[in-house]
């Protein structure tokens, strides 16, 4: 868990410093539940199109992420989680910088699938 | 070779227990899917196409059966592929008996005849577009606004069957000619896109009709006779045309299919659609319109949706706030995961998949800002995709009467 309450402290400085929102609570919740909702759906789509050939049907897509808005609402905001994180401020290796480093890149991985992933699955099933 | 002789019907007796014909049958039944390729591809029983079928031991080609047993088709072949070879005219063998070379992928016609097809299509297209440009065999000087249309769908693997060849259409269109075949044959396949999208080029065009038959009653399920009336088919397209009106033409219409050269789609339009009515949804939270959103975007307490001594102003507020922001981001949400099945799929262009996706991202993580983007987006999307405007930009750019042929319903 302490991947998911970097990135959400992080997603969350984001919200209050960069892209200021009036509740960035919500906005990091629903943020985090999209990226994580594209990592999960990125590696189902590729290991069932690579290894079964099947493309999954976008309402399982859509479950999935929905499932981990729900899973992020009753983890972070049912029992005030957000309040003890910013207190903590969870960091990768001691380092604000490596952490940075670790939570662009999962995001950049995470969204970049929505622009590879079709290409990538199309590829592959055209050869099934 | 070697293990694949035994398989093979008159030279033993024997009959495997699956079906394993070797380079024949090309498929092993009993193998886990990801091994299975095989040299044609008849497999992925779970992709939609049931191409084995293990009740009955046979290969379902989609344009004949196949046992893989004898290696033999259950139906002769319509086509004598090459009269010169006597393989031809066994009807029910496969692949001119030769699957090491050739493979056939619907048991309709080999492929490297359909490359043969192909490349005479494209040869005979690039003559006529020579010749309707006086003889001048270089594409890039076809200038003289002259492109004759031949329409031709390849129909190559017999699965394609409305997707037209586009080779004469993208060079004429290079030239600044009209409608080569390109445009009807294999733009109209997808009803919009290359065809739609190359009319408002003046010149010249004949339209093959056998071409936009087959892709009207792709798109629509049905043909009328009455519309083979229409004369076949020289018409112009009043020129000239201004290269602007062409672009707009080119992004803004025919946005419903895919495939195609040119490839448009209605992305451009649909962004500034969705841009201006964003704009607008942000402009509603704007606190001069004495709503509850300040210039700085976050929640202000207005004088209107509850009581400023008991914070009601707020909660309320916030959770208008908090609504639309969900809403964008569901629609973006829903939207992501959309456009990645119909870019799948080949419904949409790669163009209109990147500009679609860039806009989720905005949607599903632009905060409440993106939630307006998000919702602008999805009214743009419905404006776009509308009849009406449909027809409004076909109507401006396809004079009458050729319109009526193709006028969305």
């Amino acid at each position: 868990m302490k991947l998911l309450n970097v990135i959400y402290y992080n997603y969350y400085l984001f919200y209050t410093r960069v892209l200021v929102q009036g509740d960035p609570h919500f906005v990091t919740l629903l943020a985090l539940s999209a990226t994580e909702g594209f990592f999960i759906n990125g590696i189902f789509d590729v290991v069932s199109v690579t290894l079964f050939c099947y493309k999954i049907d976008k309402w399982i897509m859509i479950t999935i992420s929905m499932a981990a808005l729900l899973f992020n609402y009753v983890y972070y905001h049912k029992v005030n989680r957000p309040k003890a994180i910013i207190k903590k401020k969870p960091s990768f290796f001691s380092s604000a910088f490596v952490t940075k480093i670790i939570v662009l890149l999962f995001s950049i991985l995470a969204i970049s699938w929505l622009f590879w992933g079709s290409y990538y699955s199309r590829s592959i099933l055209m050869g099934c | 070779m070697k293990e694949d002789i035994p398989h093979i019907r008159g030279f033993s007796q024997s009959v495997p227990d699956s079906i394993d014909g070797g380079v024949f049958a090309n498929n092993d039944i009993d193998m886990p899917t990801w091994f299975n390729r095989g040299y044609t591809g008849h497999a992925c029983p779970e992709f939609g196409r049931r191409e084995h079928l293990k009740e009955f031991d046979l290969i379902n080609m989609n344009g004949r059966l196949y046992d893989p047993i004898p290696g033999r088709m259950l139906s002769a072949d319509n086509h004598v592929q090459a009269p010169g070879a006597s393989q031809s005219y066994n009807r029910y063998s496969y692949a001119f008996n030769n699957p090491l070379k050739y493979t056939d992928p619907d048991g309709e016609i080999t492929i490297l005849a359909a490359l043969g097809i192909a490349a005479a299509v494209a040869g005979v297209s690039y003559l006529v577009g020579a010749a309707s440009n006086g003889w001048e065999w270089n594409p890039s000087n076809w200038t003289s606004g002259h492109s004759v249309g031949f329409g031709v769908n390849t129909n190559t693997a017999g699965n394609t069957s409305v997707y037209g060849f586009g080779g004469a259409g993208g060079l004429s269109w290079t030239g600044g000619a009209a409608i080569g075949n390109g445009g009807f044959g294999g733009g109209l396949s997808s009803f919009g896109q290359a065809s739609y999208n190359q009319m408002p080029s003046a010149g010249t065009g004949s339209i093959n009709m056998q071409g936009v038959e087959r892709a009207y009653q792709h798109e629509y399920g049905f043909w009328d006779n009455s519309f083979n009336k229409i004369p076949e088919l020289s018409f112009e397209i009043p020129a000239p045309t201004l290269e602007g009106e062409l672009s707009t033409a080119y992004l803004a219409y025919g946005g419903r299919g895919g495939g195609g050269p040119g490839d448009g789609d209605n992305d451009l339009g649909k962004a500034a659609l969705g841009l201006g009515l964003s704009t607008t949804s942000l402009l509603y939270f704007d606190k001069k319109g004495n709503t509850w959103m300040g210039k700085d975007f976050s929640i202000r307490s207005q004088n209107w949706g509850g009581n400023g001594a008991t914070g009601g102003k707020f909660k309320f507020a916030q959770k208008v706030s908090r609504g639309f922001t969900g809403l964008g981001y569901g629609l973006g949400l829903y939207n992501a995961y959309q456009v990645n099945e119909q870019h799948n799929a080949g419904e949409i262009s790669d163009f209109q998949m990147t500009i679609e996706q860039a806009s989720n991202v905005i949607s599903t993580l632009g905060g409440i800002q993106g939630g307006a983007w998000g919702i602008g987006w999805a009214l743009g999307r419905k404006v776009v995709n509308s009849n009406w405007y449909q027809r409004t930009i076909h109507d401006r750019y396809i004079p009458e009467p050729y319109n009526c042929i193709m006028c969305p319903k």
